[in-house]
């Protein structure tokens, strides 16, 4: 495995600038690897199908997995690398492979595993076994890994039906329910209407500012703008033509039309664009699909969409409109787009959450639970977007160290987005695994007063469900509690009334949330257990996923730092094209603050350690005061513990993040079948 | 200063572990091995701890202190509490104080350990009665061993929460339950009191540690403590006054003194440890462990002899009408801190010190002896139905009657030299409000200690004289000695007896030096540098050359007082020598009133019941209907939740999975994200736009800088209110350079070429 990535990724980047179009293509293959990995598997898969028999399901889910392990190893070995600090633009920069990219991968090749580990369990137990499963999954997951890695619209559309397509397959695969393929096929025609949106706006913008790669709109947006900006007196000659001559006027008409017709484009353009996106992520007004879709669809294909289509969906949101669209005026309050998104967020968050609280159908809960997790999420687009807006305004320049501190800051908001997306994907994951488990043959236990009592009978999966849902409702010492405060940080240091009212509403939501969350741990724990025992699904894939989501909810909690700091890394510079020596040089600035940390953290535990022992020099003490002398080795011993920020330096040595040399331990169990789901944790 | 450095950690550790093991394992020991066996366990575990802990303290205070000179001993156990600029360390301390303190803590408990032995040898739950009885000795070890004032209120609230643990530890029967949470609600007015004194210590001094405290004190009136004030008193005044709140808590004075009487619903040897001889206690060591800074405070220190003294008349009167004979001593406890109070209050620390280890010692010693012959009576605690014990019991009664001398007062015996100091200090030393305070502090103690002497020797007559007036089964099979109850008493009555040899007064024949007035000398000679009103020591006129108090005055002191002691116990004598008599039942008619009031300990609880408990009762009641379940719960939650609830019912039916309400509501959004285009300026607006700060954009107040317009050549020379761009070229994207000025519009170019410069690392 390594050698093959040896031969593909390292020796790709290194290669010196391609001589033919070939070489070009196979050393951006080796760099996007991740993803070719999983293209490759998914068409062998298929045809692996179309000769294996029945007999073959186990086998092509292990096929599968080992797949994704190799996948997840390839990322694993790109993220936090110095190679990619810069960001890697491949195939003529409709795609760029880079930190924030390569973690968004490693979070959907997780949640891949996970949906798969118990998928074939699910579809066998239910009489619906089919073997495209694994291979379709593929496919989604080869789409949602297009938009991580898209710096094109086109690109961006491209992932998006990629992704789209194969689910719709997946949320009907389930033949012998109707209800599974009414929510296909209303997903299906809404997500057909929502992809002409979003190509409706792909071709305005397109036709505003001539190109689609999202790097030179950004550069056009302003040419757009000038031009209308410009032809603003032949505006005001077009419509106070009285005694200008007949030809000036209609010159003057001309002028103002050719100047404001890709103003005119842009904005619809850019707001289609946006409604598109935000049908992907469920968010209100675009979300009345979701709960009839997660409901009706196979439970690990809920879980598939709740975690991973929500990832894919705000990387293409972030690179689309935090990435590009995020200039002073087209952005930020009160005007721009962000607007907007905020009202949205308000809405989507508070529907979400007051739908949920009169649910009695645990997945149509977790449904809409999701649809408010978008609401959260989308505050820290805004954040972000204003922090941007704010740094790349032109026309008047600000004190420097103010534009440094709203890039840094937008940074931040980004890396608060990225954090949450994948700590709720954990979370929603293990929730959905515990759901699809509850249930064998035919039947699953959806209704509340089924999930009465199930501590008593299943204390194991209760717990692991209790700490998802405690991460999901934002409890300390839980990952989802870090993820709500570092997007409320974000956006209150926004010192705007409309990024407080969020947050405010934000809050409140939580609580709300908490009411229906708190409600089912409850009833598991506290009611007596219903009379009609549900049967559960035989295999240990989800039992096996819902305790490493526990698990990972837990940890990077406990580890809340560390793990965001890989966040971190992936926000860094993230408004810069990628493959600029700005982007690197945003990086590097994060990594020698690490290191000065680190740095400071050492040297403040050292003087820890030597106060006591000269405080008390005493040259009569007696024996039994040398006690004391243990202090420094604890000190020291502390000061080790956040060791692992001193990227730059091991870093430049091996082109390494010092987390990796946890990964292989990690990798070799994956194909055994036990779904990384903690892959995003284990990361960098 | 000289300072050693050892591990003081194992002294308190010690019970602490013991207190661990027996709660944890104690009830599987006594069920595996078999109760004999398993009692020996337990009790081998908790005396082995509190003895290991006795002979650490003592080794230390005889080897380090004593044998070596050193000032005092300290230990870090860790940084304990590290935020900004504060550390509180979890730091132990014996130094001079606190060495007298440990020791008698731990020497007492020790004592009391092993006669626990006999007295809860049929006791049920022997694991647990141990465990709280070594938890006690940890924190109370804690509290006297703290060198900060944090350090020694978490030991106030340890020994606090084994209070309220061992009076309620029969807890199967109500009565007893409630006196411990009596005594638990009771010290927790206090120990307010302590949490605001605290604080206001620390905003002057910055550190609650008592070495910065003392520093703070050592400028004396110029010290910031007495310079800053609040509410117009000095700080000192507001926090010593606080603090005393605390200590008359926590050492049951007038007015919080009413749990003590019902905390002998405890087992015997734990009001003897507990609620005589150390915890209660702790409120004098508090004072003396401050007294530089109850020094500041002549208020503080006029308040706290006047309650002191009042306290010791008032509980002495109180305790000669009982009939129990735990409330005698319970009262005669409250009477005798009052003492304590009384001497701290005067300035004499020495003498409250002195009369703190002396009282330990016979007052243990009378608790077990009472213990003793409860345990013998079958539990029976009224005096009226004992009688005649001496007989069976010598050993008791022999050192229940060198107590009862020592707490009158009678010469030799320890509480003659202590009660004397006290007397005599409250006499003749300096006083804020002086001569007034000294009389009446001085009258009060005298009538105080007649009261003394009448009722413990009216306890002595009718337990230990005359004939037996129980039921006669009683009296044959049950009165008998144990030795492991005798030997304790004997150790405590030689103690009794000669415990007042630490404190010889200076007239007395053969010049035996005061050797605990020497040994305290660097706790107490801070505040004796005060002078003025802050001063403290002999007023003047009764002092000789040395500072000592004029021999002719002690000595009429002395005599005065040994007069009174002599006078209570022979007319207690008189009266009961052999049984309740119909003179003394004559005594109590001819009183009436003033009788039947200290029967009834002067109805206190009764008023306490009806003035305060019962209205704040009721306006917890009406607050519970009206605001709890009326407002918060009903309108407040209750409201807010229905509101929630219907909201979410018609959200989750507005999802009503009809395809075509679905696309109406996206199509809706859809619309309404284009119409916000109109809420959008800067497309909306046809003709210049107004301009608008660019901070409108609503971020972080600027840092006063100025919008500034960048030099060189810009994109919008000739719109000059535009400002909107992706940014500088340099700073972004690379774009198609502006329009020249003077050319012709034209539309942007159809087909970028791909201008993004690809910077890969590693390339050439």
């Amino acid at each position: 495995m390594t050698a093959l990535l040896a031969l593909l990724a390292p020796a790709a980047a290194a290669a010196p600038a391609p001589s033919s179009v070939g070489a070009t293509a196979l050393a951006d293959m080796g760099h996007l690897a991740p993803m070719m990995i999983v293209a490759v598997w998914s068409l062998l898969l298929l045809a692996a199908d179309a000769f294996a028999g029945g007999g073959m399901r186990q086998f092509q889910r292990r096929v599968a997995l080992s797949g994704l392990a190799l996948a997840g190893a390839a990322a694993l070995m790109q993220f936090g690398t110095v190679e990619y600090d810069a960001g890697v633009p491949v195939f003529s920069g409709m795609l760029a492979v880079d930190h924030f990219s390569v973690l968004l991968d490693l979070g959907v090749i997780a949640v891949m595993a996970g949906v798969l580990a118990f998928a074939g369990d699910y579809a066998r137990s239910h009489r619906f076994e089919y073997g495209e499963q694994e291979s379709l999954v593929l496919i989604a997951g080869f789409g949602m890994m297009i938009l991580n890695h898209s710096t094109d619209l086109v690109a961006v559309f491209l992932g998006i039906e990629t992704m789209s397509i194969a689910i719709y397959v997946l949320v009907g695969a389930r033949w012998n329910a109707r209800a599974s393929a009414e929510a296909a096929f209303k997903y299906f025609i809404m997500g057909a209407f929502s992809s002409g949106l979003l190509l409706m706006g792909i071709a305005l913008v397109y036709g505003a500012t001539g190109t689609t790669h999202l790097d030179q709109i950004a550069g056009q947006v302003a040419q757009v703008f000038t031009q209308w900006g410009a032809s603003q007196p032949y505006v005001d000659l077009a419509l106070h033509p009285e005694g200008a001559p007949a030809e000036a006027v209609r010159h003057a008409i001309d002028k103002s039309v050719m100047g404001m017709a890709p103003a005119a484009l842009f904005i619809p353009g850019l707001l289609l664009l946006l409604t598109g996106l935000l049908f992907k992520v469920s968010a209100v007004p675009f979300h009345m699909w979701t709960p009839d879709a997660y409901d009706g669809a196979p439970t690990p294909t809920t879980a598939f969409m709740a975690a991973g289509v929500k990832i894919g969906g705000f990387a293409a949101l972030l690179k689309v409109f935090v990435g590009s669209f995020a200039t002073q005026r087209l952005a930020t309050a009160p005007y721009g787009w962000t607007s907007v998104v905020a009202v949205l967020a308000l809405a989507t968050m508070t529907i979400g959450n007051l739908a949920a609280v009169q649910q009695s159908n645990v997945k149509r809960l977790l449904a809409y639970s999701s649809i408010a997790h978008v609401g959260y999420i989308l505050v820290g687009v805004v954040a972000a977007a204003n922090f941007y807006g704010h740094a790349f305004s032109i026309g008047t320049m600000r004190a420097a160290d103010q534009i440094e501190w709203s890039r840094e800051t937008g940074d931040f908001s980004v890396a608060a987005v990225l954090f949450y997306v994948l700590t709720y994907a954990i979370a929603t994951l293990g929730a959905f695994a515990c759901v699809s488990w509850y249930g064998a043959n035919k039947t699953e236990g959806t209704t509340a007063h089924e999930w009465s009592g199930l501590a008593q009978r299943h204390p194991g999966m209760a717990l692991g469900l209790t700490i998802c849902l405690l991460s999901l409702m934002g409890m300390p010492p839980t990952v989802g509690f870090f993820g709500k405060l570092a997007i409320f940080r974000a956006a209150l240091e926004n010192d705007n009334p409309m990024m407080r009212v969020l947050v405010v509403s934000a809050l409140l939501n939580s609580v709300v949330g908490a009411y229906y969350y708190l409600r089912l741990v409850v009833s598991m724990y506290f009611r007596p257990p219903s009379t009609t025992e549900v049967p559960t699904l035989p295999g240990r894939g989800a039992r096996v996923v819902v305790g490493l989501c526990a698990a990972a909810a837990l940890l990077t909690g406990i580890l809340g730092d560390t793990a965001f700091r890989r966040a971190e890394l992936a926000a860094a510079g993230f408004p810069y094209a990628a493959g600029t020596e700005r982007r690197a040089a945003w990086v590097d600035k994060l990594r020698t603050r690490w290191e000065d940390e680190a740095l400071a953290d050492e040297a403040a535990a050292e003087a820890d350690a030597k106060a006591p022992a000269n405080g008390k020099a005493d040259a009569k003490a007696p024996a039994e005061g040398k006690a004391d002398a243990k202090a420094p080795g604890e000190g020291k011993a502390d000061a080790k513990a956040p060791g692992d920020a001193k990227a730059p330096g091991e870093a430049k040595a091996d082109a390494k993040a010092p987390g990796d040399a946890k990964a292989p331990g990690g990798d070799a169990k994956a194909p055994k079948g036990d779904g990384k789901a903690e892959d995003v944790k284990r990361a960098p | 200063m000289n300072e050693a450095n050892l591990t003081l950690g194992w002294i308190p550790l010690f019970p602490l572990v013991a207190a661990l093991v027996n709660l944890v394992f104690g009830r599987w020991f006594m069920r595996t091995l078999g109760d004999r066996l398993g009692r020996e366990v337990v009790h081998l575990i908790a005396i082995g701890a509190v003895a290991f802990s006795c002979f650490y303290t003592f080794s230390i205070v005889f080897e380090a202190m004593i044998g070596q000179g050193y000032e005092r001993v300290v230990h870090r156990i860790y940084p304990w509490i590290v935020s900004g600029e504060t550390m509180i360390g979890f730091d132990l301390m014996i130094d001079h104080l606190s060495a007298v303190m440990c020791m008698v803590v731990t020497g007492v408990g020790l004592l009391i350990h092993i006669f626990s032995v006999g007295y809860m040898a049929k006791d049920g739950s022997y694991w647990r009665y141990f465990a709280y009885l070594n938890l006690f000795m940890a924190a109370m070890l804690v509290l006297v061993m703290g060198k900060s004032l944090v350090l020694t209120f978490v030991g106030w609230e340890g020994v606090g929460l084994c209070s309220y643990l061992l009076i309620g530890y029969y807890y199967d029967e109500s009565e007893k339950a409630s006196a411990g949470r009596k005594a638990f609600i009771v010290n927790r007015i206090g120990d307010f009191g302590v949490i605001l004194g605290m604080l206001l210590i620390y905003a002057v001094t910055h550190s609650l540690d008592y070495d910065a405290i003392k520093a703070a004190c050592a400028a004396g009136p110029d010290s910031a403590l007495v310079t800053q004030t609040i509410f117009g008193m000095s700080i000192a005044t507001a926090a010593t006054m606080l603090l005393f709140v605390g200590c008359t808590g926590k050492s049951a004075q007038l007015p919080l003194y009413t749990w003590l009487p019902d905390a002998m619903a405890g087992p015997t040897p734990v009001s003897a440890l507990i609620h005589a001889a150390t915890m209660v206690t702790a409120g004098v060591y508090l004072i003396v462990r401050l007294n530089p800074l109850f020094a500041l405070s002549p208020v503080t220190m006029s308040t706290v002899a006047l309650v002191g003294a009042i306290t010791a008349l008032f509980a002495a009167t109180i305790g000669i009408t009982q009939n129990d004979i735990k409330k005698v001593l319970a009262y005669s406890t409250v009477s005798q801190l009052g003492y304590m109070f009384l001497a701290a209050g005067m300035g004499a620390w020495v003498a409250a010190v002195f009369h703190l280890v002396t009282h330990a010692f016979f007052k243990a010693c009378l608790f077990l002896g009472s213990g003793a012959v409860i345990d013998a009576c079958h539990h029976e605690q009224d005096i009226r139905k004992m009688g005649g014990l001496r007989k069976k019991m010598p050993w008791t009664a022999g050192t229940f009657l060198i107590s009862c001398l020592a707490i009158a007062g009678i010469p030799i015996f320890s509480g003659f030299f202590s009660k004397d100091e006290i007397l005599l200090h409250a006499y003749t030393n300096a006083s804020a409000w002086s001569p007034g305070l000294n009389y009446v502090a001085y009258g009060l103690g005298l009538a105080a200690a007649l009261c003394t002497a009448f009722y413990m020797f009216r306890l002595y007559f009718l337990t230990f004289e005359g004939n037996f007036r129980g039921d006669h089964h009683t009296w044959e099979h049950h009165v008998h000695e144990q030795w492991i109850m005798s030997f304790p008493l004997v150790v405590l009555a030689g103690l009794a007896t000669f415990g007042g040899f630490l404190g010889v007064p200076h007239v007395l024949p053969g010049h035996l030096p005061h050797v605990l007035d020497e040994w305290l000398h660097p706790i107490t000679q801070l505040s004796a540098t005060f002078s003025g009103e802050y001063f403290v020591g002999v007023r003047e006129g009764f002092g000789d050359e040395h500072g000592h108090v004029r021999a002719g005055v002690e000595l009429g002191g002395m005599g005065l007082s040994v007069g009174i002691a002599v006078i209570g116990i022979l007319f207690a004598r008189s009266l009961y020598a052999r049984g309740p008599s119909a003179e003394a039942a004559s005594w109590a008619q001819k009183l009436g009133g003033l009788y039947r009031a200290s029967v009834g300990k002067y109805f206190v609880d009764e008023i306490y019941d009806r003035g305060i408990v019962r209205p704040l009762r009721f306006a917890s009641a009406v607050t519970y209907q009206a605001v709890d379940q009326g407002l918060v719960d009903g309108v407040g939650v209750g409201g807010v939740s229905w509101t929630v609830g219907a909201l979410g019912n018609r959200a989750r039916i507005w999802h009503n999975g009809n395809v075509r309400r679905y696309l109406a509501v996206l199509l809706l959004g859809v619309g309404l994200v284009l119409a916000s285009v109109f809420a959008n300026p800067t497309v909306a607006v046809v003709g210049p736009n107004p301009v608008h700060p660019v901070d409108a954009g609503g971020l972080r107040p600027t840092l006063g800088a100025q919008p500034i317009h960048i030099e060189g050549p810009t994109l919008f020379t000739d719109t000059p209110w535009f400002e909107f761009d992706a940014g500088p070229a340099s700073v972004r994207r690379p774009g198609p350079p502006p329009p020249p000025d003077d050319k012709p519009l034209q539309p942007p170019p159809r087909d970028p070429k791909p201008v993004v410069e690809r910077d890969r690392k590693g390339a050439p």
